[in-house]
């Protein structure tokens, strides 16, 4: 006989409101439906009552944790529609300001799923480091969290000479600590009892399910939207994907790892490479047209799709966020979990309720 | 021995867009150190003193925060983090979006910004604390909140 | 008519939608996301297919009070978005893999089809 438990929507590991109505035969998951809504807000209606411009704003709060991302893609997504020429220099410190996003998203992941078995110290340790990479980001973009540095045609901050010895100086004392953080979640023997082998997908299946991000190349696919897509700025700077053959928790926790060195990497070359000149270029009229812009945020791939239609508003904006392609997998990892597992398991695709629902 | 010396806060994270849940999770680690107050965090609002709200309130979630409000044992108090906790922010105009906490529950102490710092919410933590004692000097207890009109589903 | 529109294949009746979906399963495409617009009383549907990071894409017209085939039996992953469009815009999918009877985000309280 089954039984049915609600497991959200406020539950003490889990700071977001995840809801999931499981169903347990004697402890082991049989069946998993989650279910939606506490954060919807309906932004993709609320972008009708605000110009383009602002617009950027809302992008930016579907989601505080990849912010900078979210703002942009959609700015680059609305420059497609003017065909607009960006300057080099704009692009270099969009790459660098979405580096340090997902390296705080990550350090952040990895405290709170540390949290999530129980190994506190781990948890203010990761957080500690965090707070390094947020002091960098608030002197570049004057916010902790909500960067808010793109804007339709550029960026709206340069980086100065002050900046830039920040940031190398935060790589410089963050790559050690790292390595840190690293054994332990590698090598510890606790750590690996509760991680390895827990609700692992193959390949193919991860494929098929249409997963995204660290939960796709941590069963060994090694898709990167960063490697090929249409923002071609990282091939220049040396970029390579992070994978796991794996297929369990510990595999996608390997990747999320890995690529906090990547993204050092990417930091420390784009600012070898960055050039001199403007930071904006004037964008005049409205947008007409419709485009699909696709980048990778700590989560996964995220594909906004916009649409003008020559007046200053935009009339339809579609968001497919990471974690919106993820929760179906949950459908798929979660049966034959135990119970005290699910949490872990849910946190390992990183779920963002805010980006799901908008 | 004083409430205020060690107040439990439960958090609850609404309708946020979680740049202000993080911030609060942060004040609790070593940096900015909520904890040299006596809090703690705590997953159960029957242990809870203080309850600390970010995000707005829509539709679905309504009846969680009223059901955690009911389920803090008095004294208790509200404290709003963020503009959307405050008033609906940004997202104040939205189609699912109700308004701020207070359309639903009494909220004793705002803390403003989007999202606002560390140290603001730390104020905002400290500031509660003395709303705290008063109440229990007092003996000033939450009324039980009952939803009206057509903010409740009709499952419900 | 709009400029730099983004290319589809354009896809008369859903039978048709169906076996191409499906061909498209057998090449190894993955199911990216599946965007919904108003159009001309009806809606248009744009369905995003990704294989080695190409893009693919496929137009469908739904006609007014048409009922949309669900894609879920073929890609699990579409459930999710098919029940959003099902909230949002009011329409009804045939054959969904977990129906949540447009109450996947709001409750009977909330605005009804608020993007219709
Ligand atoms: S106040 Fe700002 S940062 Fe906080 S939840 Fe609202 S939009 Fe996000």
């Amino acid at each position: 006989m089954t039984t049915v438990i609600p497991f959200g929507p406020q539950h003490p590991v889990l700071p977001e409101p995840v809801s999931l109505k499981l169903e347990i035969d004697n402890d082991v998951v049989v069946g998993a439906l989650p279910s939606l809504g506490y954060v919807h807000r309906g932004l993709e209606k609320f972008i009708d009552t605000k110009d383009y411009n602002q617009t950027t704003y809302i992008c930016e709060r579907i989601c505080g944790i990849c912010s900078a991302l979210h703002g942009i893609t959609y700015t680059k997504a609305v420059e497609k529609l003017f065909d607009a020429e960006i300057p080099e220099r704009a692009e270099y410190i969009r790459v660098i300001v979405g580096e340090l996003n997902r390296l705080h998203s990550h350090l952040l992941w990895l405290g709170l799923f540390a949290d999530g078995f129980g190994f506190e110290s781990l948890f203010y340790e990761c957080w500690k480091y965090r707070e390094e990479v947020l002091d960098v980001a608030e002197r570049i973009t004057g916010n902790r969290v909500i960067h808010s540095i793109s804007k339709v045609g550029g960026v709206s901050r340069d980086l100065t000479k002050e900046n830039i010895d920040m940031l190398l100086k935060m790589c410089d004392s963050l790559e050690p600590k790292i390595k840190d953080i690293e054994k332990v979640f590698v090598n510890n023997y606790t750590v690996k009892q509760r991680l390895v082998g827990l609700a692992t997908m193959s390949k193919q299946l991860a494929y098929e399910a249409g997963t995204a991000g660290p939960t796709l190349r941590g069963s060994g696919n090694a898709i990167d939207v960063r490697e090929t897509a249409d923002w071609d700025i990282y091939k220049d700077l040396g970029f390579k994907t992070a994978v796991a053959k794996e297929g369990d928790c510990y595999g996608r926790t390997k990747v999320r790892i890995d690529e906090l060195y990547e993204s050092i990497k990417l930091i420390r070359n784009a600012i070898s490479k960055l050039p001199n000149g403007d930071i904006a270029t004037p964008i005049k009229g409205f947008p007409t047209g419709e485009a699909i812009m696709r980048t990778e945020q700590p989560r996964g791939e995220v594909v906004y799709y916009v649409k003008g239609n020559g007046t200053k508003n935009l009339e339809r904006l579609k968001v497919r966020t990471p974690t919106f392609a993820n929760i179906p997998s949950l459908l798929l990892m979660l049966p034959g979990v135990r119970l005290a597992d699910v949490p872990i398991v849910v946190l390992t695709i990183d779920p963002c309720i805010s980006c799901t629902e908008r | 021995m004083s409430l205020a010396k060690s107040p439990w806060i439960i958090h609850v994270n609404c309708n946020s867009c979680n740049g202000c849940d993080i911030e609060v999770v942060a004040c609790l680690t070593p940096l900015y150190d909520a904890e040299r107050f006596g809090v703690l965090n705590i997953g159960t609002p029957k242990q809870a003193d203080i309850m600390v709200v970010t995000g707005s309130v829509n539709y679905k979630n309504v009846n969680v925060i009223k059901n955690i409000y009911n389920q803090i044992p008095d004294p208790k108090v509200v404290l709003a983090v963020g503009a959307c906790a405050s008033t609906g922010g940004i997202f104040h105009n939205c189609y699912n979006v109700i308004g701020g906490v207070d359309q639903v529950i009494p909220v004793d102490a705002y803390v403003p910004g989007c999202c606002p710092r560390p140290e603001a919410i730390l104020d905002g933590v400290v500031a509660a604390l003395s709303i705290l004692e008063n109440k229990k000097k007092g003996n000033i207890k939450g009324k039980e909140v009952k939803l009206k009109g057509k903010e409740v589903p009709s499952n419900a | 008519m709009l400029e730099n529109t983004i290319e589809a294949t354009e896809i008369k009746s859903s039978g048709e939608l169906l076996k191409t979906i499906e061909g498209l399963k057998s090449d190894g495409y993955r199911y990216s996301t599946m965007i919904c617009l108003k159009a001309n009383e009806g809606h248009d549907f744009i369905y995003v297919f990704e294989k080695d990071n190409k893009l693919k894409n496929l137009r469908y017209f739904v006609k007014p009070g048409e009922k949309p085939k669900s894609v879920s039996g073929i890609y699990l992953c579409a459930l999710l978005i098919e029940n959003e469009y099902q909230d949002l815009f009011g329409l009804t999918f045939e054959g969904l893999a977990i129906d949540y009877k447009g109450h996947l985000y709001l409750t009977p309280n909330s605005p009804k089809a608020p993007l219709a």
